[in-house]
């Protein structure tokens, strides 16, 4: 079962990698944005992990939505709300539940990408984010769906959103700030298509290592 | 008021906007700005909290509009929204267009008054201004105005048109009021007539539909309280709008041929009586000025637009004032004239017009506005219809007070020096309002019928007045000296002496009667059987009270003070009260003054005293509970009514009482500033007595403890009725069950009679009932000590008591607090009327 301090280990190893990718995310957003990714998902991880407790008996609901109010109020680019809404409407998909399933798991990441969908009305194609964070969380649902246990599963979804976030390279951006480079947008990768990957691959990473 | 909100990803970039509208508007708009966000490596971007208290604190239901730059300002923007609360967030738009020109374009229609629907029509269609400035042409407009008329969601209705003079100026206000209630786009199209889709907001567009007794419309509404808005104007019109028109207003089609027509002596001229009574005196002959105006090319249509919409603002709140100082002397459907002419300064089409002309011919505002409103009559003219033609002269007059506030040029107001007959070619209504009835004898009026305001207004004042007269009124000389015979329409030149005589002792004899009236008024009123009460007035002003005293009123029983605190900036000064309850007391001599203390709440909201909206004003902050928050303000209240009370004859009323320590807490006050006073050396009266008015069910049912705090009780029936059922007064849904002869009511009036009689104390009442007719036997037999009302129906209830027996009140009383339901007290009334 997953746990709170399960959840906890994924919030604090998304911020990781952030942190360790911070340039790297602010290089692709220079290309086809204005040089912030980076350093706007960090700033919000960064609070995040300063508001973040470690206290056992709190609900694992409650710390996503910590999580979301934390990155709405200090990303400062279009990152924030929706990343924002993302671990809101998964936080609302497990309530107050202190162990998460298997499937538990996958209906929080699912809810969190529809609220995410709906607050950027994108689609798939249009170089955003749900780009690599949508074939991720399908690739996890089919894989549990075929019996495998949740560690594979999640193998599947990073390898699916890593394809994805690769497959934003040709891609022209419809939404977000890089839609104003149109044909110019093609040929770099999307920044917020690979920030979706770290979280999901710190997810991974939680039962990988752990 | 409407707010806007800014939101940007750059600080200066929000500011900036903000800077620019502020100049447009003189820093009346709420705008809130969000932009920028505070972090150490970039102050670029946008903050969801910040949004949220951006809108958070400039929020009225009014409705906030909120203007985004791009990208993330729109999603945090929706985030920010996502925590507002449902029946806030149906408040909160957000709209498409450019920064900058939106942001300005809202600002100056908030500014000028609009409604949210048409600030973000204007808002979207700002762009259209420089489009046209660029030449390029534009096509929003006819897209969207043609598209709006045949949404999908439109619903439909056809009806007749029953009321008898179909859709004139009053019952058009009253249609174009309840369509501007409704946020969907509503059409209306004469099917009589075969005339277009018409916008339902716009009077003048209602006007020039023509829609006249037994007309088919059409009306179409789209939006999401389609619905809604087709049930509301459908039911105004099948109450043939409420109108209980007065019979004169029948006789106006048959008028013409009804015009006197006397023997036609040189000397005499024939108009149509419109007010009756005779008058005797010099003339006076008013030309109004009406200022050329001069158009000229004026580089800024901006600066003119501004200027323009400023000047609306002004002539809204001079009527208002107008409006406000009438209507204790004209009763309330004349005053609804005003209504009138502030919708026809709300109105888009008028508006819209200046503004297009303005822009598009870079002329000076008011040239703009006098071509605008030329169109507007030339369109009534082409309807070839009396009644609508007979409107032009409320486009006139405001528009000349449009163009007065615009050139700065005063009108001129018809005041002669010495009393006399004045004589004018058409007076307008707001000239009308103005009227001195100690300098004006009568009125004569070259143009006008029984309708014309002025008319309306000549009657309620009792101005003897001939209208209609005709180009002859050039006949009289200034220098004659008139007969004015107001109930035939007669005017008699330079009469001769047996004239004279004749028309003299005419006059006299009125004079004489009418004194009869007032003196049977003044004289105590008892019943049948010798019970006799006080019958006293619920006044707002000095002119009020110097009514209630021509009526017959033993003192006043209710000052609304309130009305000293609105329309003005600040608060009235301690001297500034002072001198009016001191006028007021002095006017009254021994007779009682009863100063109800500030009863002010969410409902009747003052700018400067930083109430705000609330969801439920009535449960809300006000009356006594505001007075014990602000005590500043209470005590200032209090000082200058304490003053006041030296040597005269002042009690102080609390409205909305509630509970006993609130009465304890507003003594405790009252008792400080005594002391503060004493302090200082100033007089007043130590013994000033003290009431609680009892308009709470709480208070009913506390009532024996309470008057223990107090010397007198006060019922205030308008809210205790619809607070003892629960029933919005003013939601029309229920305003059925607010009736105060519901049983309820009744035994709640008893209980408080009750306890004040137990305890040796007066109870009043200063509710409407009190001056109802219908409810002066049941209240007689209840026990009501005092009757508050309204001083023109003074006289009239005074004739009623004379005819009741007190002996029968009570029998009657009996029988209604049996009574399980008001349709059982009205049998049981109506039984009592049989006898
Ligand atoms: N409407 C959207 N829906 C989904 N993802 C979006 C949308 N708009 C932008 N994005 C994602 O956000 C990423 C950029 O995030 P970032 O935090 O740099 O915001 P930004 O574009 O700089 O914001 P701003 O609008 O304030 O300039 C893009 O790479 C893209 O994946
Ligand atoms: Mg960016």
């Amino acid at each position: 079962m997953f746990t709170y301090k399960d959840t906890l280990t994924w919030i604090r190893l998304t911020a990781q990698y952030i942190e360790e990718n911070k340039d790297y995310l602010t290089d692709l957003d220079r290309a086809i944005g204005d040089a912030d990714h980076g350093s706007n998902m960090d700033r919000g991880f960064k609070k995040v992990m300063k508001r973040i407790t470690t206290c056992e008996d709190e609900d694992i609901g409650s710390m996503l939505n910590m999580v979301g109010m934390a990155l709405i109020s200090s990303v400062g680019g279009a990152a924030g709300p929706l990343y924002g809404t993302f671990y809101l409407q998964a936080a609302k998909a497990i309530n107050s539940k202190k162990e998460l399933s298997p499937e538990d798991i996958a209906a929080l990441l699912e809810a969190g990408t529809e609220g995410l969908i709906k607050r950027g009305k994108t689609n798939p194609g249009d170089k955003t984010i749900i780009d690599s964070l949508q074939p991720g969380v399908e690739a996890l649902k089919k894989s549990l769906r075929d019996g495998n246990d949740i560690t594979a599963a999640m193998q599947d979804a990073v390898q699916s959103a890593e394809e994805g976030m690769r497959h934003t390279i040709p891609l022209v951006a419809k939404k977000g700030r890089a839609s104003y480079l149109g044909e110019r947008s093609a040929g770099h990768q999307d920044p917020g298509a690979t920030s979706a990957f770290y979280i999901l691959k710190a997810l991974r990473d939680v039962f990988v290592s752990g | 008021m409407i707010g806007i909100v800014i939101v940007s990803h750059s600080k200066n970039l929000g500011e900036g906007v903000r800077e620019l509208a502020m100049q447009m508007t003189h820093e009346k708009v709420p705008i809130a700005v969000a932009a920028g966000i505070d972090t150490p490596d970039t102050s670029l971007g946008t903050d969801t909290s910040q949004i949220f208290q951006a809108i958070e604190s400039i929020y009225s239901d009014d409705g906030v509009i909120v203007f985004m730059d791009l990208g993330s300002a729109i999603l945090s923007t929706e985030t920010a929204i996502d925590f507002f609360p449902p029946h806030q967030k149906e408040n909160i738009y957000l709209c498409e267009a450019p920064l900058v020109e939106g942001v300005l374009t809202a600002a100056v229609q908030v500014a000028g008054g609009s409604n949210i629907d048409d600030v973000l029509y204007e808002a979207r269609n700002a762009l259209r201004a420089k489009a046209s400035q660029l030449g390029i042409e534009d096509t929003t407009k006819k897209d969207s105005e043609t598209k709006s008329i045949f949404k999908e969601s439109t619903q439909e209705i056809v009806l007749p048109v029953r009321n008898r003079l179909g859709l004139h100026a009053r019952p058009a206000a009253k249609f174009v009021s309840t369509a501007n209630k409704f946020s969907s786009e509503i059409f209306v199209k004469n099917l009589s007539k075969n005339t277009d889709f018409v916008n339902a907001k716009s009077i003048n567009q209602i006007i020039t539909l023509g829609i006249r007794h037994g007309n088919k419309i059409m009306i179409a509404s789209s939006g999401i309280d389609a619905g809604d808005s087709i049930l509301a104007l459908k039911k105004l019109i099948e109450s043939n709008f409420d109108e209980e028109e007065p019979e004169f207003i029948s006789l106006t089609l048959k008028e013409e041929e009804e015009r006197m027509t006397p023997e036609r002596r040189a000397d005499t001229l024939s108009g149509i009586p419109v007010s009756p009574g005779i008058a005797i005196g010099p003339v006076y002959i008013y030309r109004p000025h009406i200022p050329d105006i001069p158009e000229y090319v004026a580089p800024s249509p901006d600066t003119e637009m501004t200027r323009f919409l400023h000047a609306i603002d002004e002539v809204k709140n001079d009527i208002e004032r107008i409006r406000q100082n009438s209507s204790t002397s004209m009763d309330r459907y004349d005053a609804s004239i005003f209504e009138a002419h502030l919708l026809y300064l709300n109105d888009p089409a008028l508006i819209e017009r200046t503004r297009d002309i303005i822009f598009k011919e870079a002329i000076n505002a008011e040239a703009a506005w006098q071509s605008a409103i030329r169109e507007m009559i030339i369109s009534y003219k082409s309807l070839g219809d009396q009644l609508v033609r007979d409107r032009e002269v409320d486009l006139l007059d405001i528009s000349s007070q449009v163009i007065s506030r615009l050139t700065g040029i005063r009108r001129r107001h018809p005041e002669p020096e010495n009393a006399a007959i004045l004589v004018v070619g058409e007076l307008n209504p707001s000239e009308a309002a103005q009227l001195k009835k100690d300098k004006i004898l009568a009125l004569c009026s070259e143009k006008g019928n029984k309708t014309s305001h002025s008319a309306i207004m000549a009657r309620s004042i009792g101005l003897p007045a001939v209208f209609g007269i005709g180009e002859d009124i050039d006949k009289i000389d200034e220098n004659s000296t008139l007969i004015v015979d107001g109930n035939q329409g007669i005017i008699i030149m330079d009469p001769d002496a047996v004239t004279l005589a004749r028309y003299r002792d005419l006059r006299d004899k009125e004079i004489q009667e009418k004194q009869e009236t007032i003196s049977r008024a003044f004289q105590k009123a008892s019943t049948i059987d010798g019970a006799s009460v006080s019958v006293v007035a619920n006044v707002a002003n000095i002119t009020d009270i110097k009514t209630a005293l021509e009526n017959g009123a033993n003192g006043v029983g209710l000052f609304r003070t309130e009305y000293l605190y609105m329309n003005r900036l600040s608060l009235p000064s301690e001297e500034e009260q002072y001198k009016i309850y001191k006028e007021a007391a002095d006017l009254l001599g021994d007779r009682l003054l009863t100063l109800r203390t500030l009863d002010i709440g969410g409902d009747k909201p003052i700018p400067y005293l930083n109430i705000k909206k609330e969801p439920n004003p009535f449960l809300g902050w006000r009356g006594l509970r505001y007075c014990l928050d602000e005590i500043g303000i209470f005590k200032t209240q209090l000082r200058a009514i304490l003053r006041a009370s030296h040597e005269r004859n002042v009690q102080i009323m609390f409205p909305m009482v509630a509970t006993v320590p609130e009465v304890r807490a507003a003594k405790a006050i009252l008792v400080e500033v005594m002391k503060e006073l004493s302090q200082a050396g100033i007089s007043f009266n130590r013994d000033i007595k003290i009431g609680a008015m009892i308009e709470i069910p709480s208070a009913v049912v506390m009532g024996p403890h309470l008057i223990k705090e107090v010397d007198f009780f006060s019922l205030g029936t308008n809210d205790l009725t619809q607070y003892v059922l629960a029933a919005d007064r003013s939601n029309t849904n229920v305003v059925a069950l607010c009736d105060p002869f519901d049983p309820a009511v009744l035994m709640m009036i008893r209980d408080t009679i009750a306890a004040a009689h137990a305890a040796g104390k007066m109870a009043g009442m200063c509710g409407e009932m009190a001056g109802d007719l219908r409810a002066l036997p049941i209240l007689l037999g209840l026990g009501l000590d005092e009757f508050s009302m309204i001083p023109t129906v003074i006289s009239e209830w005074k004739e009623k008591l004379r005819q009741t027996s007190l002996r029968k009140a009570k029998e009657l009383a009996e029988q209604v607090l049996q009574c399980i339901s008001v349709e059982e007290v009205k049998s049981k009334y109506a039984d009592y009327l049989k006898e």
